[in-house]
């Protein structure tokens, strides 16, 4: 498959990039950046000679099969659309789009156009989620009942510009929410119907949320709950899924799970924290955090290569549909007061 | 030993080793504040521009005693500005590898204080800056922001542990008055640098605010600690050898403070003004077995190449 790079910042060259130069029979075969420097530098390390500045002209070339939307968020929904009426097989850097009318509008055309499409949910393929997964499905603990998720994370300002962030249309929520409540609908399975978000802004003089916390209630009648926060100083993207039948604990920077069926005995926390040290010494000493980092990404655009299956196609643009769903009737619930119906 | 032959600029009894040290919350800030500059007599007693380092090193509440209060630099520019209204007053701080002074400055409430004030904010990584021959530890010569020029310089500081090099008061906030971006890469040599930028940039007074400290890990990440203490003079070495008993260390155990005192930045033989340190009872949790676990855990990479033999 043939791939072309729209916007080559910080997480293309990062993740995009040094993912897709380690999967076979793929080709980097365009590069397209506002910044003719960027270009420059990226079309020598891998060897691309089709460059351009304005990516509409990028998506005419017949030589590309799918396209890396890695652009700030705000130009998300104008490229999936070029690129879907181009015919072009389209991944989107999250969050797919900042309003739930981007993303249908969006949706339509890819439906019509009948391309694949993808959002970088790229937490999906971390070993612990994918096992955990596994476990929910065969039933391991039982119905799902209600699903807890913390994303506690310093505040993106090294690095790549994320201004468009601190705003109060976006805020914490646009940071790592999309990760949180994709991970949150994946492991629920099941159309979220109502949203109610609480927090805002605990600094008075940032001009966006930076703590927020968000009830969410879904068809089958479980509930989850998400906080987001930039302000206490810890870095943590942890998850527990309670059921009719057991328990489950996931650390997710740490790769780290514990399933429960009873209560958890104070040798269940000392093996637990035993596990967690060994977890800590093995990314002191090794690359294994970065590794599984890039690995995810290598596993996300490898099923997307694979996936030709319409029926998994329509339920992924599903879930799409209700993280976006879900993240843009938290923005409105946190500004009105009240429940929303998603 | 023998401070070597500098140049260090003194005047206004610069010289002068008391420390003040005073007891006491916000509520209490204004008098201990003004009680302080009364004991010292006229601060800018040639009425020159005052430059007001302040410390803005991470996206840290006040509350966690990280940076820099806004309330406490209310109380300071009323202050000041009890003193006159006339000469311009800069709050500065730099950009640096994690912070963004320019978005802190708003964020953290900065911005209603300084126009209270009249005072102007300065990013000293913006500005135009002059070379001075210092013929340092580290730097031969050393850029210094045109800011600093002809001014009267007081650093403001918090009362910070900090996880390399223990302590981070009145003398590691001049660390913070390189215009350079990404000072990490003088982490190597810190000591030496913080040495060479008080050469270059040495406060004519320094206040230390520890009525919201920072214990444990420190400078940025670790335990708020209502300390409910001031601590101000005008030897930046004396000040920081009497933080360090403050929170427990002893100062002749900083290498840094040892070095400023031996290249004439200052003197480790201070009188104290105020209150006993034995009233300010307080435990910033710095245990040695938590730091030196603290300290591997976040310094392995370099620890290993040191001990390996790698560069």
């Amino acid at each position: 498959m043939r791939f072309g790079i729209i916007g080559c910042g910080k997480v293309a060259t990062d993740f995009h990039l040094p993912a897709l130069s380690k999967i076979k029979n793929v080709d980097i075969v365009s590069l397209s950046d506002l910044n003719s420097n960027t270009l420059r530098r990226l079309s020598k390390k891998y060897n691309v000679k089709d460059v351009y500045i304005n990516y509409k002209e990028m998506l005419l070339n017949d030589d590309i099969d799918s396209v890396i939307i890695s652009t700030p968020p705000q130009l998300h929904a104008e490229m999936v659309i070029e690129a879907a009426k181009r015919g072009k097989n389209i991944i989107v850097e999250k969050p797919f789009t900042l309003t739930k009318k981007e993303a249908i509008d969006c949706i339509d055309v890819i439906e019509k156009n009948g391309v694949n499409f993808t959002v970088v949910h790229n937490y999906r393929y971390y070993p612990v989620l994918q096992h955990c997964k596994t476990l929910v499905e065969k039933g391991i603990i039982g119905k799902i009942t209600n699903i807890s998720g913390i994303a506690h994370i310093p505040l993106p300002l090294g690095g790549t510009k994320r201004n468009w962030l601190f705003n109060d249309e976006n805020g914490v929520i646009y940071d790592f929410g999309p990760h949180l409540f994709d991970a949150l609908n994946w492991f629920m399975d099941s159309p979220p119907i109502e949203v109610t978000a609480y927090g805002g802004d605990f600094l008075e003089g940032m001009g966006c949320d930076n703590s927020v916390q968000v009830l969410i209630s879904f068809q089958n009648g479980s509930t989850a709950f998400a906080d987001l926060s930039w302000l206490d100083g810890i870095s943590s993207f942890e998850m527990n899924l309670s059921g009719t039948g057991g328990h489950i604990h996931l650390d997710v920077f740490r790769n780290h799970f514990m399933k429960y069926h009873m209560t958890p005995s104070s040798l269940d926390f000392f093996s637990n924290s035993f596990t967690l040290l060994k977890s800590d010494f093995i990314n002191l000493f090794t690359k294994e955090k970065s590794k599984r980092n890039i690995d995810s990404f290598i596993f996300l655009i490898e099923d997307f290569i694979q996936n030709i299956d319409k029926e998994k196609d329509k339920m992924k643009l599903k879930q799409e549909l209700a993280t976006v769903s879900c993240l843009d009737a938290a923005k409105s619930s946190l500004k009105l007061g009240k429940s929303i119906k998603v | 030993m023998q401070s070597k032959n500098r140049v260090v600029h003194l005047s206004n009894n610069k010289d002068d080793s008391s420390v003040y040290v005073k007891k006491g919350s916000f509520s209490d800030l204004h008098i201990n504040l003004k009680d302080m500059f009364n004991y010292y007599g006229k601060i800018n007693p040639e009425n020159k521009n005052i430059v007001i380092k302040i410390n803005l090193c991470d996206f840290r509440a006040p509350e966690t005693g990280a940076i820099t209060d806004p309330r406490f630099l209310d109380v300071l520019l009323k202050c000041l500005r009890d003193y006159s209204n006339d000469n311009e007053i800069y709050v500065v701080e730099s950009n640096a590898t994690v912070a963004q002074p320019d978005l802190f400055i708003k964020w953290f409430g900065f911005i209603p204080v300084l126009s209270k004030w009249n005072a102007t904010y300065v990013n000293l990584s913006k500005q135009k800056t002059f070379k001075k021959d210092i013929n340092g530890l580290h730097f031969k010569e050393i850029d210094v922001p045109e800011v600093f020029r002809d001014s009267y310089f007081i650093s403001l500081s918090k009362l910070k542990t900090h996880f390399e090099v223990k302590l981070s008061s009145a003398l590691k906030n001049q660390f913070g008055c390189i215009p350079k971006r990404r000072k990490i890469v003088y982490h190597p040599h810190i000591h030496d640098v913080i040495v060479d930028v008080n050469l270059a940039m040495r406060p004519d007074f320094s206040i230390v605010d520890g009525i919201i400290a920072l214990g444990d890990y420190g400078p940025t990440i670790g335990e708020p600690i209502p300390a409910n203490v001031i601590v101000g003079g005008r030897d930046p070495v004396s000040v920081d050898c009497v933080c360090a008993k403050i929170i427990g260390y002893n100062p002749y155990l900083i290498e840094y403070i040892r070095k400023c005192a031996n290249n004439g930045v200052g003197s480790m033989k201070y009188s104290l003004i105020g209150d006993s340190l034995n009233d300010i009872n307080v435990d910033f949790k710095v245990g040695l077995r938590k730091r030196t676990f603290n300290y591997v855990l976040n310094n392995s990479t370099s620890l290993i190449k040191k001990f390996s033999g790698g560069s």
